[in-house]
């Protein structure tokens, strides 16, 4: 069942997140040629000028209205699904609740994915010209050939994959606290929204509250030695590195299961649809 | 064993108490109104039985089990409202049903929808609330479903919708399930039921046959339901 539920769900964001993507790269092709006009011809037109900087204005627009367009799809899938009318249909299917908040939040997380490549593909190609893309692929080649001149390949792909997991853990926390405060928030009478809204800030100031009397009790403790990093030992450098990240996601992760299961709790237990 | 049981089953929102100690048993291959003023508690008994609700006390059971993901793909379900996703075409809505369902019953539903001159690429958002309850009735309808929950189907439509919506509920109606349709308006559904049930305040104040009431109590479900809830 998770499979079809997903299937439909990506039937469902990606009207949505795929026309914005075409929109955001296109965007990206016209800010090349613009910045390839400002910066390439002398005494440029004052009116070709203003349309080039235009264009470049509206590509960092349509950046920013993409991340913040999988943030309110996010937001708003989980919210039609099962807390609106929708709730009627989605939550009478033979499907239990954790497949319902794990298709919905695989899903968000692989668009968080897709626009963060996304956004660094449209960045590139406005940025890039055919030479520098040359050059792009000539440093990228370097620096996989010293890592295995160093043999450090393997833990350089292990830091990388251990990166995407601290990213993606920290998606799913951030869907996770959203979908809990909606949870929580529409399981009142009424206010619902304004519930939701107000139990999102509850979490998020919970969760800062959590990581500042965190990061004050490890302060507090001897790491002297433990952040002795120079250039000679470049492998202790990375063990700190990875022990640091590994701190990130074990953190994020009792996130993620608080807030799976308060959003577990409520959809199962104490869903209050109109 | 009875499709529909509830035992001692109570719902409180609050201070607001919507069902009060309900005991009742429907069983296999009836059609059963589910009869009451506004606020008397039926589509909280419906949304009971659909697990949308876990009850304050008491239980409630769908061929002997709890309410959950087994009794889903057994129970189908009309809600009071339009619940297809408004971005969906029919055939998407379709699909979907299929999806989620086993016991849809795809050419059954194409047919009807068909017969309605739908477009199959329409979408839902563009069809008018007719058309969009006609809809989600035929999809509710496509399925060898144990239990059918209708919730008001009729409530708010036109005369010669009601007279579709009643034509296909009994039209695809399966002798060995139930059916139970919630509604305030009897006249229009007192031709289809077997059995009925009053409910007031969150109680169940008569639970009888149509024919016995017919034949012992000389009146018809309508006026019966209008000297039972006279205000």
């Amino acid at each position: 069942m998770l499979s079809k539920s997903m299937k439909h769900e990506f039937r469902a964001t990606s009207r949505v997140m795929l026309p914005l993507f075409a929109a955001l790269l296109l965007m990206s092709v016209v800010a090349h040629f613009a910045i390839q006009l400002l910066t390439g011809a002398n005494n440029l037109h004052w009116l070709l000028e203003t349309i080039s900087a235009i264009v470049i204005a509206l590509f960092a627009i349509s950046v920013v209205a993409v991340a913040v367009g999988v943030l309110i799809l996010t937001v708003s899938r989980f919210y039609r699904s099962f807390l609106s009318d929708e709730g009627y249909l989605n939550m009478t299917l033979p499907v239990s609740v954790h497949t319902h908040i794990f298709s919905r939040l695989i899903v968000a997380v692989i668009w968080y994915a897709l626009t963060v490549i996304a956004v660094l593909l449209a960045c590139l190609i406005m940025g890039l010209n055919l030479h520098e893309w040359k050059e792009f692929f000539v440093a990228i080649g370097d620096v996989l050939r010293g890592l295995s001149e160093q043999h450090l390949t393997g833990r350089a792909i292990l830091l990388g994959l251990e990166t995407l997991l601290a990213m993606v853990i920290g998606c799913s926390f951030s869907s996770l606290l959203l979908y809990a405060a909606m949870a929580v928030g529409h399981s009142f009478n009424r206010h619902k929204k304004g519930m939701s809204v107000l139990f999102a800030f509850v979490f998020y100031y919970a969760i800062q509250i959590i990581g500042v009397v965190g990061i004050a009790v490890l302060t507090h403790m001897d790491w002297d030695n433990w952040f002795d990093i120079t250039a000679e030992n470049a492998t202790h450098a990375l063990n700190v590195f990875q022990a640091l990240l590994g701190g990130v996601i074990g953190v994020n992760l009792i996130g993620c299961a608080l807030f799976y299961f308060i959003t577990h709790h409520f959809l199962s237990r104490k869903l209050n649809l109109e | 064993m009875s499709i529909l049981e509830c035992k001692g089953l109570s719902k409180h929102f609050g201070a607001v108490q919507a069902l009060e100690n309900v005991d009742l048993a429907i069983e296999p291959g009836h059609i059963v109104g589910l009869l009451g003023p506004n606020g008397s508690g039926k589509t909280t008994l419906i949304k009971l039985a659909n697990g949308l609700l876990t009850p304050t006390s008491g239980s409630i059971t769908i061929g002997g089990i709890a309410p959950g993901v087994q009794t889903k793909s057994v129970v189908s379900y009309l809600p009071e409202r339009i619940a297809l996703p408004e971005w969906m075409t029919a055939e998407q809505a379709v699909d979907y049903y299929q999806d989620f369902y086993a016991d849809f019953r795809r050419e059954t539903a194409e047919a009807m929808i068909q017969n309605l001159g739908l477009n199959m690429k329409q979408r839902i958002k563009t069809m008018s609330k007719g058309t969009k309850e006609k809809l989600q009735l035929i999809l509710t309808m496509s399925r060898d479903a144990r239990l059918f929950l209708l919730d008001e189907p009729i409530g708010g439509v036109d005369p010669a919708t009601r007279d579709y919506i009643l034509r296909t509920i009994i039209g695809n109606y399966n002798e060995n399930a139930s059916i139970i349709i919630s509604t305030h308006l009897i006249s229009d559904v007192e031709q289809v039921l077997d059995e009925v049930l009053f409910l007031q305040n969150g109680r169940i104040v008569l639970h009888d046959t149509v024919d016995a009431i017919r034949n012992e109590k000389g009146t018809s479900v309508d006026a019966l339901f209008r000297e039972v809830f006279r205000c």
